[in-house]
């Protein structure tokens, strides 16, 4: 039997991509080291957070599972960023990681097209820089037109606690150790990343009662803007923090942290640091945030946020019992880092297909990224551009203007990345588009292309379209003062005034608007946008001329064939950064590392003189 | 490309004289004139010299030859310098047998264009190398080369670090969802970083004006009466030893009668017919020319016959002239005075004779006394671009918007939005944001293609 979608790995990135595949018809096999470990959460228990929530949002704007996945196995939600406006703001749901994993499991089972198997990918067979096929550790050869790579993190993986090391994936599980050496032999560089997760305790050893107790918020919508939340549960996490006596506990046994020691030799995320890495980087601050998070509702696992770390477990112990409401707390799971391989994702295109081996798409954390969200983003994108490939239609760039997940790509094929990459808001230059609330709205066309609609899908995008139109005829109405100066605060209005010139009042706010008796018909979401778009107007439309002034660059052309070491002036190493590249445009040149503004006018000047664009 | 020539020192009788030939055939040129009697090796070692003999039509003298190879020479090209002995005539003489054999005498700036489009010379130096070869004054020529060797794009670079610091200051903030305690204090690091990078960019927008008279120059307007003598003044001012007289072809204005440079600073003698009134047309036109003139000018000159009385009208007209920018100027002190000026009492005086030009170097030191003009400043920073001034000033609009939003409790995404609108401003100065619009100005101000 021949595939058109072999997925190798099937945790966020691997799953998005099968399904995807298998939803626009592809013939998929999403294979799985151990079935028990698909979707599954191996660090935090949440999906979302800053930068993050938008990711999840565009994934199930594109007709992907993250977003309906994590409503379905919600605990608790959290709008962060909320007082820092409306583009930056982003959901964080906590969710029990074992209902998740069933969730997605059963998911994947009932979708047509899409065969769930148990098995090792040992080797990936290519011919005339073709993919073929997919050998398993069995034996056993399967054929296929296109392979999707989504190992996460078990590439020849290692995990570390002190001086106790395992060769061995997240949690137990099996690693993969022979791909990594078959991408080699086809010429892929390989290189050594590392992540780490903190400990979990027995909820009924920790004392909650002086521990700050964090609610989450009853919201309308959850990640997924076609289905409307239920009776979203609010199960409580609690804020404690680390002290004077933790840290001097990390920095007495600095020797024995692996970090330190050299044990460790992959490169960590920066943004996620252990604690020894936070207690050693800023060792100004007094105590830092640690929030314990329920792991689900039918278990006792609590996750200890903020507390990752690869001491040995001695250690684990005295530094977890020096928390307040932890003192007697016991370890379920121990913290431990992990040491995996990963790719240069500067060898793939925007389609997440590698340059020289056709039909060979990566996704996820073999690409150098870190997070659940990253990974899916990342898999439903290289899951779409299999299945175009597959018919031979026109594949999926999405832009840094368009969505965060343009911007995750574009970082990663372009600047590459030398630790694991993390998405932030302040990497989208135009954010103030990409807000997580108009996802749906910007991405609508692209998905209905390249993703999957579905029905239902359609219908709310319909209809919030519609509400849209008649809220902003609304807006151009007046309303009288008095109700105008009860949602103002200090100043005040002397007579009737047209609403969309209100909004713009610093000292409105969304809140106060969306109760108007006027919009009572609409549904939040529709007027947040129009308000949204009002408030915003003129900032919009200067982002809009930036954006204009961006897609001018992108859209000049470079010769594919160019030799840049033959153009005089430019650095040798941005010459040969360009030729290992080959950009596709002048903008996209702009972003590699290593090229700077003076080698792109040297370039450009070039171009010119030489009348190639 | 074809092969250019030019000497590259003054046409004087120094001690060397530099001859630069740049192009594909410089080597092939430059051999037809050097001596064939000894090989030429200094064409098969770049950059070493070689003292070889130049041979022109019998005559024979020594000179150094050196040999730059394409791509490691200012123009990118193969370059050949040679080295003569000093003096006018024997330079031109090699120059004329350059041309002979196939070289063609270089256009202003046109080895500077070729370094640019040979990538030789950045896009920050190319602006100011394009106002070098424009500069028509000391001025201009000091301001433009302080562009040219980085000095405001130094200046630049350092102020869009600070923005940058600010930027990663907010962005910590949306990135990880801090609270509000630590957001306060950091808005308030950035409102005190955007209040003194504002200050600072004011003072080189400021700069601009000064910046302007040193590139377009000072306009000067002598207006008086018909007989005052305002011919022999500018007679006076342009014949005298003081002054240079400008004759660059294509920079002068339709209304201007002369330009000289004095001091390093170019003064345009604007050409004005009388303030009389009057009902003939013709005299009119030239009157209603003569008003624009003077709306138009930084210095108004008027000009008294010391030896007339003044009546009443032209004494009330000369009283009703703005103090800040005139300066009345009492010619014919070679002659028996009648006016001595007593009854003007608000303006500043001068008193010239034009036709023994006696005083003219005070008047001219008046003027630019006048006009507030710092011959050469070598102190603070100079702008002279006025595509660069634009986008200082709006570099600080977007800063201002910065404080007010802050000011208002407006949300971080708002302000770290307005301080890179203020981030790309300055951006658009360097090139790092829009380089191909700059360069696109600069090839049309290089007349590429032509």
């Amino acid at each position: 039997m021949t595939y058109d979608v072999v997925v190798i790995g099937a945790g966020h990135a691997g799953s998005e991509a099968g399904l995807i595949a298998a939803r626009k018809g592809c013939n998929t096999l999403l294979l799985c080291i151990n079935l028990d470990s698909v979707g599954f959460l191996a660090c935090n228990p949440s999906i979302g957070g800053t930068a993050k929530g938008q990711l999840a949002a565009e994934i199930d704007a594109l007709g992907g599972e993250m977003g309906i996945n994590a409503d379905k196995s919600a605990l608790q939600y959290k709008m962060l960023n909320s007082s820092k406006g409306f583009a930056v703001q982003s959901l964080r749901a906590q969710v029990d990681k074992f209902t998740y994993h069933h969730n997605l499991k059963q998911t994947i089972e009932n979708t047509k097209n899409l065969h769930l198997k148990q098995g090792e990918a040992t080797e990936i067979l290519v011919e005339n820089g073709k993919v073929t096929g997919v050998k398993l550790a069995t034996g056993e050869v399967i054929e296929t037109k296109t392979v999707v790579v989504a190992t996460g993190v078990y590439l020849n993986s290692r995990i570390i606690m002190g001086e106790y090391t395992k060769e061995i994936g997240p949690n137990g599980f099996a690693s993969s150790l022979n791909l990594a050496e078959n991408l080699k032999s086809h010429g892929i560089e390989i290189r050594r990343f590392k992540t780490g997760t903190p400990c979990r305790v027995d909820r009924n050893t920790i004392d909650f009662s002086e521990l700050e107790r964090e609610d989450g918020e009853v919201l309308e919508y959850g990640f997924c803007a076609a289905k409307k939340l239920k009776a979203p549960r609010t199960i409580p996490c609690y804020l404690t923090y680390t002290n004077k006596n933790t840290h001097k506990i990390i920095l007495d046994n600095l020797s024995r942290a692996p970090m330190y020691s050299g044990e460790i030799k992959g490169i960590g995320p920066r943004y996620c640091p252990s604690i020894e890495d936070k207690v050693v980087r800023f060792s100004d601050r007094e105590r830092h945030q640690l929030f314990l998070e329920p792991e689900g509702e039918n278990t006792s696992e609590v996750y200890i946020q903020g507390l990752s770390t690869s001491m040995p477990v001695d250690l684990q112990e005295k530094i977890v019992k020096s928390v307040k409401g932890l003192e007697n707390s016991f370890i379920m799971r121990n913290a431990y880092a992990i040491e995996y391989y990963c790719i240069n994702p500067q060898e793939l295109n925007a389609t997440l297909e590698h340059k020289n081996i056709e039909g060979l798409f990566f996704a996820g954390q073999i690409n150098g990224t870190s997070g659940y969200e990253e990974a899916g983003a990342q898999g439903i994108v290289a899951g779409i551009n299999a299945a175009q490939k597959i018919k031979g239609e026109e594949p999926l760039i999405i832009g840094r203007d368009e969505a965060y997940i343009g911007v995750l790509i574009d970082d990663l094929i372009l600047k590459g990345t030398n630790e694991p990459y993390r998405m932030m808001t302040s990497r989208a230059e135009h954010r103030l588009f990409l807000r997580q609330n108009n996802a749906d709205l910007r991405l609508f066309d692209k998905a209905k292309k390249f993703g999957f609609v579905s029905k239902e899908r359609e219908d709310a995008y319909n209809k919030k379209v519609a509400d849209i139109k008649t809220c902003e005829k609304l807006f151009n109405e007046k309303i009288d003062k008095d109700t105008a100066n009860s949602l103002l605060k200090e100043e005040s209005v002397s007579g009737r005034i047209v609403l969309r010139d209100l909004v713009k009042r610093s000292s409105i706010t969304f809140s106060g608007i969306k109760k108007l008796e006027i919009l009572n018909a609409l549904s939040e979401e529709a007027i947040k946008e129009v308000f949204i778009n009002n408030r915003y107007e003129g900032y919009l439309k200067r982002e809009k001329e930036e954006i204009e002034k961006f897609k001018q660059s992108e859209s000049i052309v470079l010769p594919q064939d160019l030799d840049y070491t033959q153009v005089t002036g430019l650095k040798t190493e941005a010459a040969l950064k360009l030729n290992k590249i080959k950009p596709y445009s002048l903008g996209q040149a702009s972003r590699i590392s290593g090229v700077s503004p003076a080698d792109i006018s040297v370039l450009t000047i070039y171009l010119k003189v030489n009348k190639l664009i | 490309m074809e092969t250019i020539v030019a000497a590259a020192t003054p046409l004087s009788n120094g001690g060397v004289s530099i001859i630069r030939i740049s192009g594909d055939k410089a080597c092939e040129i430059a051999r037809k004139v050097l001596s064939d009697n000894k090989p030429l090796t200094f064409l098969n070692e770049p950059r070493k010299m070689q003292l070889v003999n130049v041979n022109l039509n019998g005559l024979t003298d020594k000179c150094l030859a050196v040999y730059f190879k394409s791509p490691f020479s200012f123009t990118g090209e193969d370059i050949v310098e040679l080295h003569l002995h000093g003096g006018a005539k024997l330079t031109l003489k090699v120059l004329n047998k350059l041309i002979e054999y196939g070289a063609r005498e270089a256009e202003a700036g046109e080895f500077s264009k070729r370094a640019f489009l040979n990538g030789k010379i950045s896009l920050d130096e190319a602006e100011g190398i394009i106002d070098i070869i424009n500069a028509e004054s000391d001025s201009q020529l000091e301001a433009a080369s302080r562009l040219s060797s980085g000095e405001f794009f130094d200046f630049v670079k350092a102020s869009q670090n600070i923005l940058l610091e600010a930027l990663a200051n907010l962005d910590v903030l949306i990135d990880y969802d801090f609270d509000d305690e630590i957001g306060g204090a950091t808005l308030k690091k950035v409102y005190d970083k955007v209040t003194n990078l504002k200050t600072k960019l004011f003072s080189t927008l400021n700069s601009y004006e000064q910046g302007k008279l040193i590139k377009a120059g000072l306009n000067v307007a002598i207006i008086g009466a018909t007989n005052a003598g305002k011919s022999s003044l500018l007679n006076a001012i342009a014949k005298s030893d003081v002054a240079i007289v400008s004759n660059i072809a294509g920079t002068t204005r339709d209304v201007v009668k002369e330009s000289i440079v004095y001091k390093g600073v170019k003064l345009n003698f604007l050409d004005t017919a009388g303030l009389r009134t009057t009902s003939d047309v013709i005299e009119k036109m030239g009157i209603d020319k003569s008003y624009k003139a003077l709306e138009t000018s930084d210095i108004i000159l008027y000009l008294v016959d010391s030896t007339k009385p003044l009546d009443k009208t032209e004494l009330e007209y000369i009283n009703s002239l703005e103090s800040k920018r005139t300066i009345v100027v009492l010619n014919k002190i070679d002659e028996k005075l009648l006016e001595k000026g007593t009854q003007i009492t608000k303006l500043d005086k001068c008193e010239v004779s034009a036709k023994d030009k006696l005083n003219i170097d005070y008047l001219l030191n008046k003027i630019l006394e006048k006009a507030k003009v710092e011959t050469i400043s070598n102190k603070a920073l100079i702008l002279t671009n006025e595509r660069h001034y634009k986008l200082v000033k709006k570099a600080i609009e977007h800063l201002k918007e910065v404080e007010t939003l802050i000011n208002s409790n407006e949300t971080i995404e708002l302000i770290s939005f307005t301080l890179q609108s203020a981030y790309n401003a300055l951006g658009e100065i360097t090139g790092e944001v829009g380089a191909d619009k700059i360069i696109d100005k600069i090839f049309s101000d290089f007349c590429v293609g032509k």
